[in-house]
């Protein structure tokens, strides 16, 4: 067995947290963006259906 | 001239051919351990779709002579290969395709919506896989203390590995990185899965008062849209695939499975990767996680310390998570219960529904099914990224 080398081991868990947390933010960020953007389009499609019904 | 000289060649022959001459203590012990995990799957119900091959495996991967974990090999003769051997050859040591197929059919059963509805998730999911981490580490410290018994950079990603509570991550990644311990390390990921209401309680009533445990949330999350779930998994596969190439085999197959189901238009392949599919990739693959564990490999002190190090990166994952659930809890300016954070580690639904029930045992009125799932689900993707980044690290494709 050869000798652990503990600066590469450290900077293994150091870029497995960041990677997990960061990928995971961005997908939180894009989720939350897209949520936005379809919840603002359907507004505007009640808003045009509503203004076509008062028409 | 006595019996014995009479029939000493009959008896030689009784020797080389009969299972019984051959039988030893370790594979005595294996057996006894195949039928132990069939016990408990049928008289306990742990995780029975799992632990029931796994042990017939097991038992059948340690009877003597039976030649059903010989492995395919250039030359061989015809026929000489047995079952289990090609299942392990070419299920998960070369080919490796069975966890992706698993994987295929997670996704087809499951529902993102929950994650979808409150992408705070994200971070829970995320917390949760601290514990890979530090079982990483604890795997390497081994070696300082008892240098015969320490693990190689590759072993110890295996085995931290098994803290994302995810059986098929733990299989891939471990079938590529160190498949001399793979039949433990999966094994342990599925045991502690099914051990889930014993393991993941005590830990979050060490970290959280009654008053968090009893926080209220509304029980309903905002609906999502069929669009904004056939989008999901085809953004989520773009962003971690391109960061993270090497987790497409498990988070590609697992969003691509999520896409047959949301689509609504392949209902017939969504069907079948939802039953037929992940039932037969299932037994081959549980089956050969059962013969991957021979007396010879698994009888080995490190065995335990395998065994430990997994369910302390099961422990170390539900904490993290109560701990960043405490601080999200803090900075959210909605009333948010902390527990959530423990549903992160993947075990889809187990934790979720541990996390359901300590709510309603603290505040009748609590219902944290749903805000649960959203963790439960990104812990699933979390633990995928956290095992395509270890792969990353050695494995070339």
């Amino acid at each position: 067995m050869q000798p652990t080398d503990w600066g590469q081991a450290f900077s293994i868990v150091g870029g497995g947290l960041l990677a997990v947390f960061f990928i995971m933010s961005v997908l939180a960020l894009a989720t939350h963006l897209m949520g936005k953007i379809f919840a603002s389009a359907a507004k505007k499609k009640e808003a045009a259906q509503a203004g076509e019904a008062k028409s | 001239m006595n019996w014995f000289e009479m029939h000493g060649g009959v008896m030689k022959i009784l020797g080389v051919q009969v299972g019984f001459g051959n039988l030893d203590l370790p594979h005595i012990i294996m057996i006894l351990v195949g039928l132990g995990f069939i016990t408990l799957a049928i008289k306990k119900e742990w995780e029975p779709y799992e632990l029931l091959p796994i042990g017939a495996g097991m038992i059948l991967a340690n009877l003597p002579l039976t030649g059903l974990t010989s492995q395919p090999a250039p030359g061989m003769a015809p026929g000489m290969a047995g079952v289990l051997g090609i299942i392990l050859k070419y299920g998960l040591y070369t080919w490796t395709i069975l966890p992706q197929f698993i994987f295929f059919g997670i996704g087809a059963l499951t529902d993102f919506s929950p994650l979808i509805a409150n992408p705070k998730a994200f971070l829970l999911g995320a917390a949760a896989q601290v514990g890979i981490y530090t079982s990483f580490l604890g795997a390497l410290a081994v070696g300082i203390f008892v240098p015969d018994w320490g693990f190689s950079l590759k072993e110890a990603c295996s085995i931290g590995i098994i803290g994302g509570a995810d059986g098929p991550t733990t299989i891939y990644t471990t079938g590529l990185l160190a498949p001399n311990i793979m039949g433990i390390t999966a094994t342990a990921a599925y045991s502690y899965m099914a051990m889930v209401a014993i393991i993941q309680p005590p830990i979050i009533n060490l970290l959280t008062s009654k008053a968090e445990r009893s926080v209220f949330m509304k029980p309903t999350l905002r609906p999502v849209s069929r669009p904004e779930r056939i989008l999901f998994p085809i953004v989520a596969m773009l962003i971690i695939i391109l960061l993270i190439p090497k987790s497409a085999p498990l988070v590609g197959f697992l969003l691509l499975g999520n896409l047959f189901r949301e689509s609504g238009v392949v209902e017939r392949l969504s069907q079948t990767a939802q039953n037929e599919l992940i039932n037969i990739i299932t037994i081959l693959l549980m089956l050969g996680i059962g013969a991957s564990m021979p007396a010879d490999r698994v009888m080995d002190p490190r065995t335990l310390l395998v065994l430990f190090l997994g369910l302390a990166a099961f422990c170390v994952g539900t904490g993290a998570g109560v701990i960043f659930g405490k601080i999200m809890a803090k900075i959210s300016k909605e009333p948010f219960n902390p527990m959530l954070g423990a549903a992160g580690v993947s075990a889809v639904p187990m934790s979720a529904r541990i996390v359901h029930h300590m709510g309603q045992k603290n505040n009748k009125r609590n219902f944290l099914l749903m805000h649960a799932m959203g963790p439960n689900v990104a812990g699933v993707i979390g633990s995928a990224v956290a095992g395509g980044y270890f792969l990353g690290l050695f494995i070339n494709f």
